[in-house]
């Protein structure tokens, strides 16, 4: 698990074979962190090996449920196996996927204060005058 | 003259044609395997038997059969042995000539041409050049034998003694998935001088006979659709993919530059592209890679209920008797099942409703007016 100064990212490494069994094992696990106020998720699915569509249905379940409460969830460092599933199930697009889990915690606290300061930027910046 | 042919398709390599299961010679590219084109090309160029000696690795994808090929599973470790002994076999049946061309290369050599420069030089063995490059196709004297025997010993290797006829042609290797893809799209765009299996539905799209395409499904050109194959509902099959006999593409999803080998299912809602797909495996030609897929929901083989259910409908289309007896016995039944007209007053019984005259309808039928 990794904080910053305001919320925690809270990443979790996926296991080898995602399939009905250890998609509800691991669903279970990460419900405690789905369920607070403005989760903030990475999976990283570097170790995935297997990949069906109990598991595709679980990754859009814990987006979903994120979603639901103004979290969101990323994916990290895909296996070449996990991204031909999610290419397949048309649902990579449906995430925001970085190459590592790094980076991806760094995009929770990199992009949204970015995008706040330059609107609070605008709003401060005295009108123009006419020369 | 007698002129014979064979086709030699040694084990495939796992390492690199990992997601194949079996040598991409023996798989269907666009109806019909690399084996089978070359044979067909050497009987259009006069060899009348062709023998097509494939190691015993059991495709279990069902491949198509033409006429006056005869194929023999040799054991993968004695592979050379038994395709030299074949050889010999065809030499001792009187055999003048034997054009050898080993699968690991898909090439479309002038075969006459190459005879004729055999007989016009006297060689012993004319190994076949394409565009200056060496190609596994040798034209073989078998009646001195010594040759031939250090050709199948080296595994088809060139010497300097063999003569050597440079043609012309189309060539790509055959080892690899992707090789495999490249000749489907090159013949789906017509590079090669060898064609799609089956007549062309519309310029582009070839479909083969059996072949079910519900109606919303979309075949854009250049695609092919092998025999029996299924596309169904809201389907999409573009950029010279290639959907092999007997596969399935269920409903709304979109196949793109891809190939979907004999017999295999892909579910419903997906995306397949840049890839050849197997019954239990995808390969992605853009990342290079094979993905095994447990999911049958996903990726699988097409069910083997829906082939028996075809060939009971073709044999009840060929069982006139049965079926006229089967229309006469339903017509029975209908018959029988169908109600009694009910006297008019009691049709009428509700006030509402206003009887019309019903001579333009069937004797159990009325118009009846809601007032």
């Amino acid at each position: 698990m990794s904080t910053n100064s305001s919320r925690p990212v809270v990443v979790k490494r996926m296991p080898a074979r995602v399939d009905g069994r250890t998609a509800r094992e691991f669903l279970r696990d990460v419900q405690p962190f789905l369920t607070t106020d403005r989760p903030q998720l990475v999976f990283d699915l570097s170790q995935v090996q297997r990949l069906d569509a109990v598991g595709v249905e679980m990754l859009l379940r814990c987006m979903s449920e994120a979603h639901k409460r103004d979290g969101d969830l990323k994916l990290a460092a895909l296996s070449t196996q996990a991204a031909v599933v999610l290419e397949l199930t048309r649902t990579e697009r449906l995430f925001e996927i970085y190459d590592s889990s790094t980076d991806a915690i760094r995009s929770f606290s990199g992009f949204l204060p970015n995008a706040m300061r330059l609107q609070f930027m605008e709003r401060r910046r005295p009108p123009a005058t006419a020369a | 003259m007698d002129i014979r042919g064979l086709i030699l398709v040694p084990a495939a390599d796992k390492a690199q044609n990992k997601g194949l299961p079996c040598s991409p010679a023996l798989l269907d590219v666009a109806g019909r395997t690399p084996a089978e084109r070359t044979a067909l090309r050497m009987q259009q160029a006069g060899i009348s038997a062709v023998s097509v000696v494939h190691a015993a690795e059991s495709p279990q994808l069902p491949t198509g059969v033409v006429a006056g090929i005869e194929y023999q599973p040799v054991d993968s470790k004695n592979f050379w042995q038994a395709a030299e002994s074949i050889f010999s076999h065809m030499g001792n049946s009187g055999a003048e000539l034997v054009l050898v061309c080993a699968l690991h290369t898909y090439s479309e050599i002038h075969f006459e041409k190459l005879i004729q420069f055999h007989l016009d030089h006297r060689a012993l063995i004319t190994h076949a050049h394409c565009a200056s490059q060496p190609v596994e196709v040798f034209c073989v004297s078998p009646s001195r034998r010594a040759g031939a025997e250090s050709l199948f010993r080296s595994h088809l290797s060139g010497q300097p003694q063999y003569g050597i006829f440079d043609g012309a042609g189309y060539t790509t290797p055959l080892v690899t998935a992707q090789d495999l893809r490249r000749l489907a799209t090159d013949i789906l765009t017509l590079r090669t001088e060898t064609r799609p299996a089956f007549a062309q539905l519309r310029p582009g799209v070839w479909v083969g006979p059996g072949a079910l395409i519900e109606k919303d499904a979309r075949l854009l050109a250049p695609s092919f659709v092998g025999a029996y194959a299924t596309v169904r509902a809201g389907a999409v099959i573009t950029r010279c993919s290639s959907v092999e006999q007997h596969a399935e593409v269920d409903c709304g999803t979109i196949v793109e530059n891809s190939t979907l080998l004999p017999g295999v299912r892909i579910g419903a809602g997906l995306d397949l592209s840049h890839a050849v797909a197997g019954p239990k495996s995808i390969v992605s030609l853009r990342r290079n890679a094979m993905v095994e897929i447990a999911d049958t929901r996903l990726i699988g083989r097409a069910s083997p209920l829906s082939w028996t259910r075809r060939l009971r409908a073709a044999g009840a289309a060929v069982d006139f008797r049965g079926a006229i007896r089967q229309r006469l016995f339903r017509r029975r039944l209908e018959e029988m099942a169908a109600p009694e007209p009910a006297p008019a007053s009691a049709r009428a019984a509700n006030a509402n409703l206003e009887i019309e005259p019903t001579a333009e309808l069937s004797p159990g039928l009325m118009a009846v007016r809601r007032s």
